[in-house]
């Protein structure tokens, strides 16, 4: 039997995530234990489940611990997807930091409370939300402040602050921290307006001086307690304060996209019932949708019973895609903020915590309708480069082939010198044909554009 | 006096730091001070929230009972 640690699960020394054969298993320890039974008996379980907040689990057989320290095994529903806090996009995170604090609120209702609130505690199964660590339940200790309070404000509080009132972009930020923004460092960066809020003033502010001044404050705390409804307050606080904070709609160079698309509604519903057609005889369960911007065509593919993953480099844009997913209550398709240029790499420890954006898959069907003349001639990659990275992460691909004498194509290349002598028809066939079967290929009536169906001559 | 400052600093740490609290994440010192520094607050508007909504209801069970008077059939 094939036995994998997850790369993440090492901190929390009460448990363990592993898969066996590829199912996904989680052992608690004997200290975990009690804490666990609190949680089914006290009805908690029962009431976050039925609201689609944490994920479902079955108890298993002994026979599937990972080892000897395992007191109880569990069978939790596997999540189609992981995704990391710096992939999503604003409102992905902030539903993410309301959902941790809902559970908070729940949780200490039934007299538990959420020993921490990583942002890595969640992930989204299509457009949803959903916190995946049934670990993370304590029994709660009376007057006790809150542990996690301080790992929430990092990994949810900080950054969102500073997406809203700088830039969404800084989300990337958490690339970088992993661990949540550090305070000083999301201090520095917001703007002094936001001494002005009070919220922030606290949440983020004061506690940021709080590091610098520990000695000081731990003293004057001395003696004092934190009661449920204190806990309960600072939750509901928090909650506030998350709940509040909105970018500005400043727009990006892809919002509006096919509102400014170089060719005609004709086309482009031609373009769509060439796409379904190509989709339904490529088949497969698994879609990544590249360069997926509004999300027409990563509808088309959920619409087929696919699951997909549709991703975007603009994080505006990918913001406006999860919106509408949420608004019209669209299963199936998690939007990713995803520079191709520069994907996601592996993270943490041993590089082992966080997998490379690019390995999880591969897809059953790729889709890059108008991405490849972004990549070869907005980033310079050779066509050879990009079709050998599409054979990597999918099975069948539906691409479109943009020429030079496209309206957009022409506009990209007016000011630049052209050095592009092998981007033509015949140049990309022959790239996509060393990697690609060629199945079929389609003119979009009414541009100058084409679609191609292929199968990675590996599959 | 000046070279006592740095050691009993740190022994004021070492006994109020919630070393024993639960959990195996670290809380931060001023995060875990900060926040029983403010319990007073968080537990007012905690009961303010709690108020509020009992007067909110009671206020739509008035109006609900009185339609319900009104509108209902004799």
């Amino acid at each position: 039997m094939d036995r994998r640690e997850a790369g993440s699960s090492f901190r929390d020394p009460d448990g363990l995530v592993y898969t066996l054969d590829g199912a996904l298993y989680r052992q608690l320890h004997a200290a975990a234990l009690p804490h666990y039974r609190r949680l089914m008996d006290s009805g908690l379980y029962a009431a976050l489940t039925g609201r689609g907040w944490l994920v479902e689990h079955r108890e298993a057989g002994p026979e599937m611990r990972f080892d000897d320290r395992a007191r109880l095994v569990l069978a939790p529903r596997p999540v189609p997807f992981p995704s990391y806090p710096h992939e999503w996009c604003f409102h992905q995170l902030k539903d993410a930091a309301l959902l941790t604090l809902d559970i908070q609120e729940e949780a200490l209702r039934r007299g538990m409370v959420l020993k921490d609130a990583s942002a890595h505690n969640v992930l989204f199964d299509g457009p949803r939300p959903v916190f995946i660590d049934t670990g993370s339940f304590e029994t709660l200790e009376a007057d006790r402040p809150w542990a996690a309070y301080r790992q929430f404000c990092r990994h949810f509080l900080a950054p969102l602050a500073l997406m809203a009132a700088r830039d969404v972009r800084l989300g990337r930020l958490l690339q970088l921290h992993p661990d949540g923004l550090p305070l000083d460092l999301a201090c520095r960066l917001l703007p002094r307006r936001t001494l002005l809020r009070p919220s922030l003033l606290l949440h983020l502010h004061a506690q940021s001086a709080s590091q610098r001044r520990g000695a000081a404050w731990t003293g004057r705390s001395r003696g004092r307690r934190m009661g449920l409804s204190a806990l309960l307050g600072l939750a509901g606080h928090l909650r506030g304060a998350v709940a509040r904070l909105e970018p500005s709609r400043s727009g990006s160079a892809w919002s509006g996209y096919y509102g400014m698309r170089s060719y005609s509604d004709r086309a482009f519903a031609d373009k769509r019932a060439t796409v379904a057609a190509f989709m339904d005889r490529a088949g497969g369960r698994t879609c990544w949708d590249l360069g997926a911007n509004e999300g027409v065509f990563s509808r088309l593919a959920a619409g087929r019973g696919m699951a997909v993953v549709a991703v975007d480099a603009d994080p505006v844009v990918v913001d406006g895609h999860y919106l509408a997913l949420r608004r019209e209550g669209v299963e199936g398709v998690l939007p990713l903020v995803v520079d191709l240029l520069d994907p996601p790499p592996a993270g943490g420890w041993a590089g082992e915590e966080r997998r490379p954006f690019l390995s999880r898959g591969p897809a059953d069907l790729v889709l890059a309708l108008a991405l490849v003349h972004h990549l070869a001639l907005g980033g310079n990659v050779p066509l050879p480069r990009i079709a050998r990275l599409f054979a990597g992460i999918g099975r069948r691909l539906v691409v479109e082939f943009v020429p030079k004498e496209d309206p957009q194509v022409r506009e990209m290349l007016a000011f630049r010198r052209d050095i592009f002598d092998g981007y033509t028809a015949e140049g990309f066939e022959a790239a996509f044909g060393a990697c690609f079967r060629i199945e079929e290929r389609a003119a979009v009536e009414g541009s100058t554009r084409t679609l191609y169906r292929m199968t990675a001559l590996t599959a | 006096m000046k070279s006592l400052k740095g050691p009993s600093l740190l022994c004021v740490l070492l006994c109020l730091s919630p070393g024993d609290a639960f959990g195996y994440i670290d809380p931060g010192g001023g995060s875990y001070a900060l926040q029983l520094l403010l319990a007073g607050l968080f537990g007012a508007l905690f009961a303010l929230k709690v108020f509020w909504k009992s007067v909110k209801a009671a206020i739509l069970g008035w109006f609900s009972r009185g339609k319900k008077g009104s509108d209902g059939p004799p």
